[in-house]
């Protein structure tokens, strides 16, 4: 099972608890076993 | 089984009961924040349409008119002892429910709900495409450029809309 990055603007270390919302995000993900994985999340 | 489930076929738990765990323990899901809204001001005094409509629409499916009164057509014929009858809607609703359910994340392993933004974004309004793959062969996803609408920090689940009709998949 895939694990998600999440990146931000830098090169600190970012969460899933850094993600809010309204924030524009691009993700790129994959489908495994039909459901639909982020492998990874840009906070833009 | 989920809570709607359990009072609209077997009346376990009571619809008080029912409506309380519902409010308890709500889904991102942008579709049934509306439902959820009614339950607040209206609490077990909502109509049992309401709960059908709120059961379709957490696990992904279209809110109709004829969705609702098909299966309330159902659950009556089942609450009045025709044992078959709840049962053809059943399989359905349990395979979208393992979706929705695959669809959430835990512990350090982040998956994301991107069933929503990627309807909206190609254009597939249905999950079929998704659940016919075999379960061990992964495929590109495409990317998604959007706005984070939902978080659900507690199940890692992921609400985005896209950013236009024309994201990149």
């Amino acid at each position: 099972m895939p694990s998600t990055s999440i990146q931000g603007k830098d090169s600190a270390y970012h969460a899933f608890t850094d993600l809010k919302p309204g924030q524009h995000v691009q993700i790129l993900s994959s489908i495994a076993d039909g459901k639909y994985v982020a492998q990874i999340i840009r906070i833009r | 089984m989920h809570p709607i489930d359990g009072y609209l076929l077997d009346g376990s738990p009571s619809k008080e009961g029912a409506v309380a765990a519902v409010l308890a323990n709500r889904s991102p899901i942008e579709a049934a924040q509306a439902f959820y809204r009614a339950l607040d001001l209206l609490g077990p005094r909502v109509a049992d349409e309401a709960l059908i409509a709120l059961r379709l629409a957490l696990i992904g499916e279209a809110v109709d008119d004829d969705g609702v009164l098909r299966l309330r057509g159902h659950l009556s014929a089942a609450r009045q002892g025709d044992a078959g009858a709840g049962r053809p809607i059943w399989p359905r609703w349990k395979r979208l429910e393992r979706h929705a359910r695959s669809i959430r994340c835990d512990g350090a392993r982040t998956r994301a709900s991107l069933r929503t933004c990627h309807a909206a974004a190609c254009g597939r309004g249905s999950t079929d495409n998704a659940s016919g793959d075999a379960a061990d062969q992964v495929h590109n996803g495409g990317t998604i450029v959007g706005k984070i609408t939902a978080i659900d920090y507690q199940r890692n689940m992921l609400g985005v809309v896209p950013a236009d009709a024309g994201t990149s998949m």
